[in-house]
C-alpha cells in the first residue's frame, strides 16, 4: 500500500508533520530513513544519474555533494576517478521519499505493537501462547470421526469424513487418526493411500498416508504443532485403495479417520 | 501537478492496453510512485531456485525468499513445465505467498497458478496467457525481516515442475555500509 503523501503533491512527501500518535504511550521518533547515507560506485550504469545510488535522510538532502563536471547528469567515466564517492550518490527523489515515509509508518505502527494491538485489543497479550497454541476460553472443541466400508473400487479417491472451518472462525487441527479395523493390511504396503485435503490442496506429508496413524481412543498427534485453518476451509480426509488390495483386505472392515482440534475466533 | 510521463518497460510493453477501467493499466497508475521512485532495483527471485524441482504428487513445495527489507512485491507469475520444460498450462498446481513476519497472506486462499501463467494454446505471438508478469493492485511492502513464505501445491496424481517468480523493487543499500553497521 501506498500511502497518499499529502494533500498537495509527492514533493511534498519528506516535509515533516506531525504523526497520528497510534498507540498513545509509546512515543516513537519521527522515522528517519533506515537506509543511511553512503556511497556507491555504479560504474556500469554511468550516465544514468538516476537509478540507483545513496540515499540521504531529508536533512542531508541539500549538502549532497554532485559531480563536478556538471553534475550528477554528466556521470563520465572519463572525467574523474570511478573511485571517487561522491561521484556516483543520488538523493533520494521525491517518490522515494515518498517510499521511505510509507515505511517509516509501518515502522512507527510496529514499534506500536502492530495492527493486531491496534485493531484487535481481544488479541492474548504478551506471553499468552496463541490461540492456535493453546485453546482461548472463547474457542470451540471439535471431534471429526468417519467411517465407511471398504470400498468396491481401488484406485479412486473415497471421502471418509469432512468437516468445515465455521464462518468467523479460524481453527487448528492437533490430532488425527487413519486407521483400518479389518483384517489384511501389512503397513506401508501400499494398500490403503489415505489423504488430507484442505479446500483444493493436499495437506503437505499428508498426502499419501501409507501407514496406520492413532486409533480413536488414541489420535495421533500432529507434533510440532498443529495445521491451522482459516475460516470456512473444508477439510476432507480421503482413502484410496493401491492395486490388488480388494484381494488381501478383509471385505468387512471399516476404513475409520477423525480430525480432533479446536476453532477460535478470529483475530 | 504535472509531472513527465513514465518511460519503463511497461510504458514500452505492447501487449498492455491502456483503456479505461483495464486491470494492467489501473495497477500501473497505483503502482505510479514507486515506478518514478530512483532508489529501488528490480529484483526478480523464482521459487524452486531449480527449474528441475519436481513436486511429488500430493506433496507440496514450501520456500522461503529473503528480501532487503523496505522492498515492494509488485508482481508475480507462476508457469509449470513437461519433463521437456516446455510450458503447459499450470492446471495443477496452486500456490499461496505469505508475509512471515506478520502471518499475512497475499493471498485469501490458494490460488490456480492457470491464472497466472505465460502458457496460452493459442498459436501465434498475439496470443499469449495475458500480460505478464500479474501485477499486485499495489506493491505490497514487505518489512523487516524481510521473509516470505512460499508454498506451491501439486494437486496432480503425477509429479510436475513449475516456477513461481516474484517481482521485486529493492531499496539501494550500499553493501560496505550495512556491513560497517552490522559490525558496529
Amino acid at each position: 500500500m501506498i500511502v497518499p503523501c499529502g494533500p498537495k503533491d509527492p514533493m511534498h512527501c519528506f516535509e515533516r508533520g506531525p504523526e497520528t500518535p497510534v498507540g498513545g504511550a509509546v512515543a516513537v521518533a519521527p522515522i528517519p530513513p533506515t537506509i543511511v547515507a553512503a556511497p556507491v560506485d555504479f560504474g556500469l550504469w554511468a550516465g544514468r544519474g538516476d537509478a540507483v545510488g545513496t540515499s540521504y535522510p531529508p536533512a542531508a538532502y541539500s549538502g549532497i555533494p554532485s559531480r563536478g563536471q556538471g553534475g550528477r547528469r554528466s556521470m563520465n567515466m572519463q572525467t574523474g576517478s570511478s573511485r571517487d564517492r561522491s561521484a556516483y550518490t543520488v538523493p533520494p527523489n521525491p517518490f522515494t521519499q515518498c517510499l521511505y515515509r510509507e515505511q517509516g509508518l509501518w515502522t512507527e505502527i510496529a514499534a506500536n505493537g502492530g495492527l493486531t494491538k491496534l485493531c484487535c485489543p481481544s488479541m492474548p497479550g504478551k506471553g499468552d501462547p496463541p490461540p492456535w497454541v493453546a485453546m482461548p476460553s472463547e474457542g470451540r472443541r471439535y471431534q471429526q470421526i468417519g467411517s465407511i466400508l471398504l470400498p468396491i473400487a481401488e484406485g479412486a479417491d473415497n471421502l471418509v469424513t469432512t468437516f468445515q472451518v465455521p464462518t468467523g472462525y479460524d481453527g487448528v487441527i492437533v490430532s488425527i487418526v487413519n486407521m483400518y479395523t479389518g483384517a489384511g493390511f501389512v503397513e506401508g504396503s501400499g494398500d490403503l493411500h489415505y489423504r488430507i485435503q484442505i479446500n483444493r490442496r493436499w495437506l503437505k506429508d499428508y498426502g499419501d498416508i501409507q501407514t496406520t496413524l492413532g486409533t480413536v481412543a488414541s489420535p495421533c498427534m500432529i507434533y510440532r504443532g498443529g495445521v491451522k485453518l482459516r475460516t470456512q476451509e473444508v477439510v476432507q480426509y480421503w482413502v484410496q485403495l493401491g492395486a490388488g488390495a480388494l484381494g488381501r483386505l478383509d471385505p468387512t472392515g471399516r476404513l475409520v479417520c477423525a480430525f480432533f482440534g479446536w476453532f477460535y475466533p478470529q483475530v | 501537478m504535472l509531472k513527465d510521463h513514465i518511460l519503463d518497460g511497461f510504458a514500452l510493453n505492447l501487449n498492455i492496453r491502456y483503456l479505461p477501467y483495464h486491470y494492467p493499466a489501473a495497477c500501473l497508475g497505483q503502482s505510479s510512485v514507486l515506478r518514478r521512485a530512483n532508489l529501488y532495483r528490480a529484483r526478480w527471485i523464482v521459487q524452486p531456485d531449480d527449474a528441475n524441482t519436481p513436486i511429488a504428487a500430493y506433496d507440496t513445495f514450501e520456500g522461503q525468499v529473503q528480501v532487503m527489507p523496505g522492498s515492494y512485491l509488485w508482481g508475480f507469475q507462476l508457469n509449470q513445465f513437461d519433463a521437456l520444460f516446455a510450458l503447459v498450462a499450470a492446471a495443477d498446481v496452486i500456490f499461496q505467498v505469505t508475509d512471515a513476519c506478520t502471518g499475512v497472506p497475499l493471498l485469501s486462499d490458494y490460488a490456480s497458478g492457470a491464472g497466472f501463467t505465460t502458457f496460452s494454446a493459442a498459436a501465434g505471438v498475439d496470443f499469449h496467457g495475458g500480460v505478464a508478469p500479474h501485477l499486485l493492485t499495489q506493491p505490497r511492502l514487505i518489512m523487516a525481516p524481510g521473509l516470505l513464505n512460499v508454498e506451491i501445491a501439486n494437486r496432480a496424481v503425477a509429479a510436475m515442475r513449475c516456477q513461481l517468480l516474484l517481482f521485486f523493487a529493492e531499496p539501494c543499500v550500499v553493501l560496505e555500509e550495512k556491513l560497517a553497521g552490522g559490525a558496529a
